[in-house]
């Protein structure tokens, strides 16, 4: 039998880590996208993920639907989701204060948790893994399958959304918007337009994490807020705002998580991530990757 | 002697008699109870109502507050037999301490960073609850907490209990009152108005901050003990994240916000709900209460208070 | 040459990639009545949010009434003696007029959370005295009928006499008045002239920054112009409106004689 070595376990924990952070990753990137475009932090975003688990269970599970269209019937309804989210909590408080759409996106989250108890109840769910449950061995550590499946389409993920902000002309509106919106406007972007988007865009990555991760880790109704929480973390971590930053404050973070779960007390594991978002607030709220005196400046 | 001030009078004369009215009426004697709760949940309330309405801070982690005042009272006289009082006079230095050393580099903090700061010391200390199973006891909870006696009075009676507990809660909230109508309350309101402003008109912001901070903290943490006291068992499950958030809930429904009374109304409307109607809808409460709070915070942000105010002046005032 | 209350010594201000002050240096008398002037974007507001604390310079320092109070915190500085008012009207709008006033007493007083919580002796007779000098400055502005409406239910031109009564209440040597004209018409502005005459001449010290050139040359015993950040010229009104460089800098500009 091989001797399992702390090297062995590491590597084995840094890929637990990199797993988990592509879920972390994620949710920064839809804390991001609608913080850009409307510098509302969106405290439902980790609804968003537990959505995406839960609906894709129904229609995989319930509705014995393939796995591909399940998927994208997932990420639409999500998706859709979203939208009616930010037209009915958002869009009438144009205007409020910081205070009152915190509030606005908790009671929201609340709310959906409530509803997702009520179809689903407390029990967590699983999904049939995309290509089977034979661990692979590499570098000395045993890996799911579906670990490759949420990297890849993480990264996947981050590639598109590049190219949408980069090369097409509603990602461009978007990034204008997130700049300036004054300006954004004055050259005919639709500026509400821009926010609503920017809430269905998120909610369809958030969908995306969820989709993959509950073949790897469940899901239930109440999954929601410490995965927003940490992809918070995540996101503050890379500098609030940045993409490249979320991306890699995400997987930093997930590995943190993994190495502290598994070298030092698992049962603090949660607590590993939410010290980080302390420290980062404390010490760098502009994180690794933000300006420290745009920081100092914006007003939250 | 301000309105407040008369408020407070009728309202002690509401509370003396209610318990004199129970006794003769039955169906209502099982609200000493629930009024018990109301009372412990409202010192807490109270607090935060100072700190968000008044100084317009956020804390989206005072069950955290609750849990250390409840656990400090618990382990003392439950494991190592101290008499009650001390069990009340170490939470709160310890309820202060930890809120002071939190609360500099989180004060410095606004809007959504702060609210964030304070979600995750709330559930950092929730973990701790539950893992640091050798003093806490972990999920299963503590139990054989033992009650409170003042000077060989036992409090073993629901009625005595509810005369302690509200004696207290009186008492912060004549305090809180003073505080409110001297120029401290005018200072924490500035804040709240332009932080630039306050400064520059000399208020040292950073100081009434943090001393609000930690004056919330420890009505908290009075709140626990008399919690632990009164359940005689608690467990980390009554210090949780949703727990905060039912706090903000009184604190918004009742309109404390705008108004120290809306953080009592609140909670005693929240609790009644509780109580009367969704005993039986224990599943909807995340449903009820996330509705609560959109149709509050979008329709009537000053809470009940402020429909209170609306039908009393006929003036509708805008948002805090 | 009168006493120096105020002296400014190669201010310098960055903000990342933008420079809103280079080596700027100037110093302000005891009892004038200074205008600082220059197009938009050449750092006045800038300026006077490094003076009140709310910025720290990159480089130099400010000295008022012979201390250094660079780096100080801003209510450090308003308790010494400077206050001001917002371009951007930063009132209490969740609190009466009156009771913003009452605000600007706050570095005047001294009872601790305890004492007024407890209601020990003598809070009583400090709020009393509260009172009467928030009073006191709102008749000084003509506001104090008033008194008891919300600060939000105000015209735009009470609204800058209340930041005016609040700032005189902290008892200022000094007094910065960030664009007090913008928005007034023709007859409040005259109106705002005659206040800051006799803001001065209860004794302090008048500093102003405005667009409106019929004020500044008006009231103003000395000006200061800026523009990208540097001091272009400085003087009496006579020698500001003759000077070359003020005059191109303003070509195309916003400047008013009219």
């Amino acid at each position: 039998m091989e001797q399992i070595t702390l090297s062995n376990q590491i590597v084995q924990y840094v890929f637990t880590g990199i797993t988990v952070g592509s879920i972390y990753a994620l949710v920064a990137l839809g804390f991001n996208i609608i913080y850009n475009a409307t510098e509302v932090i969106n405290l439902a975003q980790g609804e968003f993920v537990m959505l995406g688990g839960l609906i894709m269970v129904f229609f995989i599970t319930t509705l014995n639907l393939p796995l591909v269209v399940g998927f994208i019937l997932t990420v639409l309804v999500v998706t859709a989701i979203g939208a009616l989210f930010e037209r009915l909590a958002i869009y009438p408080l144009e205007g409020a204060s910081v205070l009152t759409l915190i509030i606005i996106t908790i009671a929201a989250s609340i709310f959906i948790q409530g509803l997702a108890m009520g179809i689903w109840g407390k029990d967590p769910y699983d999904l049939p893994a995309f290509s089977g449950r034979t661990p692979i061995s590499f570098l000395g550590a045993m890996i799911q399958p579906q670990y490759l499946w949420i990297l890849g389409i993480t990264i996947v993920v981050v590639i598109l959304l590049n190219l949408f902000f980069g090369r097409t002309m509603v990602g461009k509106a978007m990034a204008a918007c997130a700049d300036n919106p004054e300006a954004a406007s004055l050259v005919g972007i639709n500026v509400r337009m821009m926010v609503l988007f920017s809430f269905a865009l998120s909610a369809a990555i958030g969908s995306i994490a969820g989709i993959v991760i509950t073949p790897v880790s469940l899901m239930e109704f109440d999954r929601g807020p410490m995965l927003a929480i940490k992809g918070f973390a995540a996101a503050v971590l890379g500098g609030l705002g940045s993409f490249g930053g979320a991306v890699f404050a995400g997987f930093l973070l997930g590995v943190i998580e993994s190495l502290f779960a598994g070298l030092v007390h698992s049962g603090f594991k949660d607590a590993a991530g939410l010290i980080v978002l302390l420290i980062v607030l404390f010490i760098r709220p502009s994180g690794l990757f933000g300006s420290t005196e745009v920081t100092k400046i914006k007003k939250f | 002697m301000k309105q407040d001030h008369k408020i407070l009078i009728f309202f002690f004369i509401a509370l003396a008699a209610f318990p004199i009215i129970a006794h003769y009426i039955e169906g209502i004697q099982h609200y000493i109870d629930i009024m018990i709760f109301v009372g412990i949940f409202s010192l807490i309330t109270i607090g935060l109502s100072l700190l968000m309405g008044y100084a317009g801070q956020v804390s989206l982690g005072h069950a955290a507050f609750f849990g250390i005042g409840a656990y400090t009272s618990a382990v003392l006289t439950g494991k190592y037999g101290f008499n009650p009082w001390i069990g009340f006079l170490v939470g709160i230095i310890l309820t202060a301490a930890i809120a002071y050393v939190v609360g500099i580099p989180s004060l410095k903090l606004k809007g959504h960073y702060l609210a964030m700061a304070t979600l995750a010391f709330g559930i950092i200390i929730f973990i701790v609850f539950n893992e640091w199973d050798t003093m806490t006891a972990g999920p299963s909870g503590f139990s054989d907490i033992p009650g409170i006696s003042i000077g060989g009075y036992n409090l073993d009676s629901d009625i005595k209990y509810y005369g302690f507990v509200w004696t207290i809660v009186v008492l912060c909230l004549l305090f809180s009152i003073n505080v409110i109508h001297s120029r401290i309350g005018r200072a924490l309101r500035s804040i709240h108005g332009s932080e630039d402003a306050a400064n520059a008109m000399g208020v040292n912001t950073s100081k009434y901050k943090l001393q609000i901070f930690v004056i919330s903290a420890v009505y908290a943490s009075i709140a626990g003990s008399l919690y632990a006291h009164y359940m005689n068992f608690i467990s980390p499950s009554s210090f949780s994240l949703f727990f905060s958030i039912k706090l903000l809930i009184m604190v918004i429904l009742g309109g404390g916000m705008a108004n120290i009374w809306g953080a009592v109304l609140g909670t005693w409307t929240l609790m009644l709900l509780g109580a009367e109607w969704l005993h039986f809808l224990e599943e909807f409460e995340f449903l009820v209460y996330g509705a609560v709070l959109l149709l509050m915070t979008i329709f009537l942000p000053r809470g009940l208070i402020g429909l209170v105010e609306f039908l009393v002046s006929g003036r509708n005032k805008g948002a805090y | 040459m009168g006493k120096v209350i105020l002296e400014a010594k190669s201010l310098k201000k960055d903000f990342g990639g933008l420079t809103a002050l280079v080596d700027l240096t100037f110093r302000v008398e005891k009892g004038q009545i200074k205008a600082i002037i220059g197009p938009n974007g050449a750092g006045k507001t800038t300026l006077f949010n490094i003076i009140t604390g709310m910025f720290i310079p990159t480089e130099g320092e400010v000295n008022f009434k012979g201390k250094t109070i660079t780096g100080l915190k801003a209510h450090e500085i308003a308790t010494m003696g400077i206050s001001r008012t917002f371009q951007t009207l930063e009132l209490f709008m969740n609190m009466s007029v009156l009771e913003n006033v009452m605000v600007g007493r706050h570095s005047r007083t001294r009872s601790g959370m305890l004492r007024v919580g407890l209601r020990l002796w003598g809070v009583k007779s400090e709020e009393e005295e509260i009172l009467k000098e928030a009073t006191k400055r709102l008749k000084f502005v003509g506001l104090d009928k008033k008194a008891i409406e919300n600060a939000d239910s105000l015209p735009l031109g009470e609204e800058k006499l209340l930041e005016v009564a609040r700032a005189l209440a902290t008892d200022p040597d000094l007094l910065l008045l960030d664009e007090p004209a913008a928005g007034l018409n023709e007859a409040e502005t005259e109106k705002a002239a005659e206040l800051i005459y006799r803001i001065r001449d209860q004794g302090t010290t008048v500093v102003l920054v405005e667009h409106d050139m019929d004020l500044v040359m008006k009231v103003s015993d000395d000006i200061l112009v800026l523009n990208y950040g540097r001091k272009i010229a400085e003087g009496s009104p006579e020698e500001v409106r003759n000077d070359q460089t003020v005059i191109d800098a303003y070509l195309g500009g916003e400047i008013d004689y009219a």
